[in-house]
């Protein structure tokens, strides 16, 4: 599954919890929205992480892909 | 996976037998075991088939499946950034920080950021002493492959699982947010203690707002990540210094909610879990053993180590971690 930018951007500015996701892909996502809050102007590098960290996961996609 | 409360000498022989073991108990024991696939943590508390228990006759043991390869090594604190480095493919690392460690510190401060430490699961948990000997003991961690103790850094188990097999991390944490608007806080500062809290938008001095308000201390603060709850204790509240202190750190950008209040640790747990546990590895907080009056009382099937931290990839508190290899 390829999730798109705006896909990755969304999950990152949403606030939706990923009930049924693994614990790591959760917690990736709750450190990158922190970072996102906190620091708005760093949003495009953080959705480089996001895909980053997707791209080696495959359950990732999947789990962020029903947010 | 096998847990079993050993005698050294037994434990000993499982090592020369070549197994792949993850062990724990007093570091007079753990110090007489020889080289082999292991590492080691001290602590003399466990949580065991007949109840918790504090032992420093016997070893808690974990031996992974038959099958299974590992590399243990020693990390020292400068180089825990490097720590995904040795991830085996398809396979599940252990590590063991000794407590009241600068990795200990820098671990939970920083972890979360390292290279790569998400793609696998990573689990463990943070080496003790007893309640009575804090300040007089300083825990440590043992690696198996050098027989070497150590202090301060951290041991790694970096363990490749059978063809067919997948680990599977989670927790289990019997706290909930609690609703209550006034004792839901955010923190200006990172870190494992805090003299200023937000509440409502408003700033205030937070070791007084703790003693003013009563709030039970031996609750945890309850972080929301994107569904996974995640603890933090209270260590200490010291008013005249304006100073909290906290068994793992506080984000800025994170709101934690004080949890709500628990009756009966023990049977919170078996109400979550169930009949589960048999086969798995898991490590429990010695915060739930003390405040849950755990001596004697079973946590279901679960069985391991009571401990001065939990991590699931991240410093936990007050939570059980859980490691499970499913075919």
């Amino acid at each position: 599954m390829i999730l798109s930018e705006t896909d990755l951007t969304r999950a990152i500015k949403g606030t939706t919890d990923l009930a049924a996701a693994s614990l790591a892909t959760r917690i990736v996502l709750n450190r990158l929205r922190v970072q996102a809050r906190t620091e708005p102007a760093k949003l495009s590098g953080l959705v480089a992480e996001l895909r980053a960290f997707v791209a080696k996961n495959s359950d990732a996609a999947a789990e962020l892909a029903k947010l | 996976m096998k847990n079993e409360f050993l005698t050294p000498q037994e434990a000993a022989e499982r090592i020369e037998a070549g197994a792949v073991m993850s062990i724990a108990g007093a570091p007079e024991l753990l110090s007489t075991l020889p080289k082999g696939n292991w590492i080691g943590g001290s602590t003399v508390y466990f949580m065991t088939k007949t109840g918790g228990k504090v032992d420093r006759e016997h070893l808690f043991c974990t031996t992974f499946p038959e099958g299974s390869h590992a590399s243990a090594r020693y990390l020292a604190t400068a180089d825990l950034a490097n720590l995904a480095q040795g991830y085996e493919a398809g396979g599940v690392t252990l590590v063991i920080i000794p407590a009241f460690s600068e990795a200990h510190a820098r671990f939970a401060e920083d972890g979360a950021g390292y290279a790569d430490l998400f793609d696998q699961p990573l689990l463990g948990w943070i080496s003790g002493v007893h309640l009575d000997e804090i300040g007089k003991v300083t825990p440590s961690v043992f690696d198996g492959a050098q027989g070497a103790k150590h202090e301060d850094g951290a041991v790694l188990l970096h363990v490749s699982v059978p063809e067919g097999m997948r680990p599977s991390l989670d927790i289990v944490n019997i706290f909930k947010q609690g609703d209550d608007a006034e004792l839901v806080f955010s923190f200006p500062e990172a870190g494992f203690s805090a003299h200023k809290a937000i509440v409502n938008g408003q700033e205030i001095g937070f070791a007084r707002y703790v003693t003013d308000k009563g709030i039970d201390t031996k609750l945890p603060l309850v972080a929301n990540y994107a569904g996974a709850l995640i603890n933090v204790s209270f260590q200490s509240v010291d008013p005249d210094a304006g100073e909290v202190a906290f068994y793992a750190p506080v984000f800025p950008g994170v709101e934690y909610r004080l949890a709500a209040a628990q009756e009966d640790y023990a049977k919170t747990f078996a109400t979550q879990v169930g009949s589960a546990g048999e086969g798995s590895y898991s490590c429990n907080c010695i915060l739930n053993y003390v405040y849950g009056d755990m001596e004697g009382k079973l946590t279901a099937g679960f069985t391991g180590p009571v401990t001065f931290g939990e991590i699931a990839y991240v410093l936990l508190n007050q939570t059980l971690v859980k490691l499970d290899l499913a075919a």
